[in-house]
């Protein structure tokens, strides 16, 4: 009989240095890549029709634009990396992983726009490498390997929505076993729940993603959380690559893979594991459902499954915008009914200057929030002087699409446009308070 | 004409100080306060005399030099309440006649109308760049108003009771406000949220805090939320149809539904305007020549036949067979994702008066 | 009309009537285009309907109709 715990071990490779060379190699913490190899495993799935692959780093008078989506480089020593993708579907989470830590993947693809607006819009995802906002991105801070690709134009939404994230992941994958196998570690954690006092207080982390379709949704184990309940998950799931960040319809509204694979509330909880609480488990759901009905009985799941956890408390977090709040604050209402007290993360509004309604919608049990700021600020990202992943950026798709240069200056009515500010489970320092 | 005050450098509230010169002060009080009289005087116009009156005198001997009230601008409660444009232009000109460091305004305890001067009083001063401070009970109805938010509001007791409590403190931040001083935030300085937030970088992640928060939440600690939840203020209900099949219906949407090509250029998120469209002589809305612009939902559905936001074939077969008395040819659009609560109220307000001019007794409000 | 009748009662509107689903608040396209358009006219005949009563604060009004759910 399998064990019911799982250990995970990750080995850290730490990277401080990039740049091209003849082949993969990571020595005294510089990473070379093999820039031809690199495009050729891209080009091997025939829906790509280009591939160019560009480094940047830290600190460069640089922005990238058309960002799909960015993976941390990870390996399962004993095989089925990026379940549902590129590995077939199994549950991942425990064994040995190989990390490149402080490198991301990045893929970066003109898609089509083929409506005027709503939803599924593949808008335009924008990361500065400097300036005062760089901070709210995951890859300031990264060694990037950045893949422009092009599709071929006769892909179907859905497919496109696939081929991104095949492009990135294989490289992913492959970058991590080619420079890691066989070599020592930086740093090694281990990652296994269970073993704590029993006295300690239960700790459950409620993860709500989102699903409303192509371009517009997180997929677990490479599908979309569309018919399936709410779940009891391993946390050590979420950082081996369970999740993959599919919404490139909201830049700042998303979690991008690689904030998934090092989820801070997941790790936080697991370094206060055995001391001052219990990492009791997760609960993984997704929001945004269409009729009220279903947001009350994906809510009453979901407090249910922390409840079966034995869960003393709940941190709560939601991803994109809009009504998936509901779902949040109903499973929170629920929680604390049942006496699980919780901790509500989220972003929120309140207006550019900070004198309008934060939220859109609130129970009166979500006493305990953190805020991880707001989007409302116009901005105007100035010009820079290398632009990856296109000439143009794309705004107002409501207007048929226009086009600025991606040098910039770029003016933004707010800041949607800007990959990954929003913070969804807490990776940045960005808030607001009353004042 | 202002006064006599040395050319400092201004900071944002207009005002630098030269050492010894003592704060300026407008202080802003009612009919009754103003020691002209009770309730029957409620509609006296606004007036302004120099120096202090009632308890401005209260906070001149708290200041004891430091700062001087160099007019009392008097408003009849009613007055200032029902008529608030013309209130609001003499108070500007008594400001802008007496350029002062700070404007007070109040105590207004629980009086409705007397807080909704003061609420008038301190936006005036806010847009002409001067220093404003108020008071009232912190029930007072003029805090829930929108207006309210963002002034700096010292809570009181609920009647005059508390005068000499709430002149002592308003003196003291007053005098602080007119010297350009740096004022904390609500928790720290002791007056009222005002539903002004402002952006900041902590020294933790947001899990960080996260998770420190639902530590002390666990161990029974004492704990402070970042964001503190909203209650909207109620509207009382307008009063129901009386002759449904005489009445004039308009049709309402937050669902952005607009003429193909979107020539109006309307936001997809965070609409900043409404628009309104004819719908005259039309029995359905047709997919070439009606789109779906609005970001925040799946627009495929309403591509096909945008009737499934905004029902006008449904409303014009009723409109047959005299259900109803008639559609207006007007459509109002704009879309809600992300709008501001603030735009939305503005929207509300205009599209009304539009709908009152039209003779619109009836709306339906689609939203998604 | 909203299917967020939840949202509209905490913002205060006081005539609610429940919408389909949140793309279509008064449609249906799972039904066949007689039987939606029938459902749109009875949805919308309940908000008329709606416009005619009494309410004293934020009221949410189901639609009795089959496709509405």
């Amino acid at each position: 009989m399998a064990s019911a715990s799982a250990r995970l071990e990750r080995r850290s490779f730490e990277v401080s240095d990039i740049g091209f060379g003849p082949r993969i190699h990571l020595e005294g913490g510089r990473l070379e890549v093999d820039r031809a190899a690199l495009a050729d495993l891209v080009l091997r799935d025939d829906r790509v029709t280009r591939c160019n692959v560009e480094l940047v780093s830290p600190g460069e008078d640089a922005r990238i634009v058309h960002i799909c989506d960015t993976a941390e480089p990870q390996w399962r020593v004993g095989g089925g990396t990026f379940p549902g993708w590129i590995s077939p579907i199994r549950t991942v989470g425990e064994g040995v992983t190989h990390r490149l830590a402080g490198v991301g993947v990045t893929v970066c693809c003109e898609l089509p726009w083929r409506k005027t607006g709503g939803i599924q819009t593949p808008r335009e995802n924008i990361a500065e490498m400097r300036g005062p906002l760089a901070e709210l991105n995951p890859l300031s801070k990264l060694r990037n390997v950045v893949l422009e690709i092009a599709l071929r134009d006769d892909l179907p939404d859905e497919e496109c929505d696939r081929a991104v994230h095949v492009a990135e992941l294989r490289v992913a994958e492959h970058l991590a076993r080619e420079a890691t196998h066989g070599h020592e570690p930086d740093t090694v954690q281990v990652y296994e729940l269970g073993g704590a006092d029993p006295a300690l207080p239960r700790v459950v982390y409620i993860c709500q993603i989102t699903s409303q379709g192509p371009y517009a949704g997180t997929f677990y184990y490479g599908g979309y959380l569309d018919r399936l309940m709410p779940t009891i998950v391993h946390p050590n799931e979420i950082l081996d690559g369970a999740l993959v960040d599919g919404n490139i319809a909201g830049p700042w509204i998303r979690t991008p893979t690689i904030v998934h694979q090092n989820n801070p509330l997941i790790t936080g909880l697991y370094r206060d594991h055995g001391r001052e609480l219990s990492f009791a488990g997760m609960v993984l759901l997704r929001g945004h459902y269409y009729g009220m009905d279903d947001k009350y009985r994906v809510a009453q799941e979901a407090s249910k499954l922390a409840r079966w956890l034995r869960a003393d408390g709940a941190v709560l977090t939601w991803e994109n915008a809009g009504n998936g709040i509901m779902e949040s604050l109903y499973t929170l209402q629920e929680c604390e009914r049942l006496g699980i007290k919780t901790v509500f993360l989220t972003w929120e509004h309140g207006g550019a200057l900070g004198d309008d309604t934060p939220l859109q919608f609130y129970v009166p049990e979500a006493d305990a929030i953190v805020s991880t700021g707001s989007m409302d600020e116009p901005v105007v990202l100035p010009r820079v002087a290398r632009a990856i992943g296109g000439d143009t950026v794309r705004l107002n798709p409501q207007l048929g699409g226009e086009r600025h240069a991606a040098l910039g200056p770029i003016e933004l009515s707010w800041r949607l446009e800007l990959y990954g500010g929003a913070g969804h489970v807490g990776e940045t320092r960005y808030g607001r308070v009353d004042v | 004409m202002a006064g006599m005050r040395d050319a400092v450098s201004q900071n944002e509230t207009g005002h630098g100080q030269a050492l010894g010169a003592s704060v300026r002060v407008v202080h802003y009080v009612n009919q009754f306060f103003g020691g002209i009289g009770g309730e029957e005087h409620a509609d006296h116009r606004v007036e302004v005399r120099a120096g202090a009156s009632g308890p401005g005198r209260a906070m001149e001997r708290e200041w004891a030099g430091a700062a001087t009230v160099v007019a009392t601008v008097i408003a009849g409660d009613n007055h200032v309440s029902t008529f608030v444009q013309e209130a609001e232009a003499a108070i500007r000109s008594a400001l802008e006649a007496h350029r002062p460091d700070v404007l007070i305004a109040g105590p207004a305890f629980n009086a409705g109308r007397y807080g909704m001067g003061c609420v008038t009083a301190c936006r005036v001063a806010r847009s002409l760049g001067i220093a404003s401070v108020t008071a009232m009970f912190p029930t007072n109805p003029a805090l829930a108003m929108l207006e309210s938010r963002g002034l700096i509001v010292v809570p009181t007791d609920e009647t005059a009771l508390g005068m000499p409590k709430a002149a002592k403190a308003l003196a003291q931040l007053a005098l602080r406000l007119g010297r350009g001083e740096p004022i904390g935030s609500a928790a720290e300085e002791g007056f009222l949220p005002r539903g002004l937030r402002s952006d900041v970088w902590h020294e933790q992640t947001g899990a960080e805090r996260a998770i420190a928060l639902l530590k002390r939440k666990l161990l029974g600690q004492p704990y402070r939320s970042e964001l503190a939840i909203e209650v909207f203020d109620s509207v009382p209900p307008a009063p129901p149809l009386a002759r449904l099949t005489e009445a004039r219906i308009a049709l309402v949407t937050t669902g952005g539904i607009v003429p193909r090509g979107n020539p109006d250029r309307l936001r997809e998120y965070n609409s900043v305007t409404w628009r309104p469209y004819s719908i005259a002589g039309l029995d359905d809305l047709t997919a070439d020549a009606w789109e779906p612009i609005h970001g925040g939902y799946d627009s495929t559905f309403a591509r096909e036949d945008p009737d499934r936001v905004v029902p006008v074939d449904a409303l014009r077969l009723l409109e047959r067979s005299a259900a109803f008395g008639a559609l207006d040819d007007r459509l109002y659009v704009t879309v809600g994702v992300g709008t501001s609560v603030g735009n939305a109220r503005r929207f509300g307000e205009e599209i009304a008066r539009d709908l009152r001019e039209r003779d619109v007794q009836g709306v339906i409000l689609t939203a998604t | 009309m909203t299917t967020l009748t939840t949202l509209a009662t905490e913002v205060r509107a006081n005539r609610i009537v429940a919408g389909v689903r949140i793309p279509h608040p008064v449609g249906n396209p799972t039904l066949a285009p007689d039987k939606e358009i029938a459902l749109r006219v009875a949805v919308v005949k309940r908000a008329l309907e709606v416009l005619t009563l009494r309410v004293d604060g934020p009221t949410v009004f189901a639609v009795d109709h089959a496709g509405a759910r």
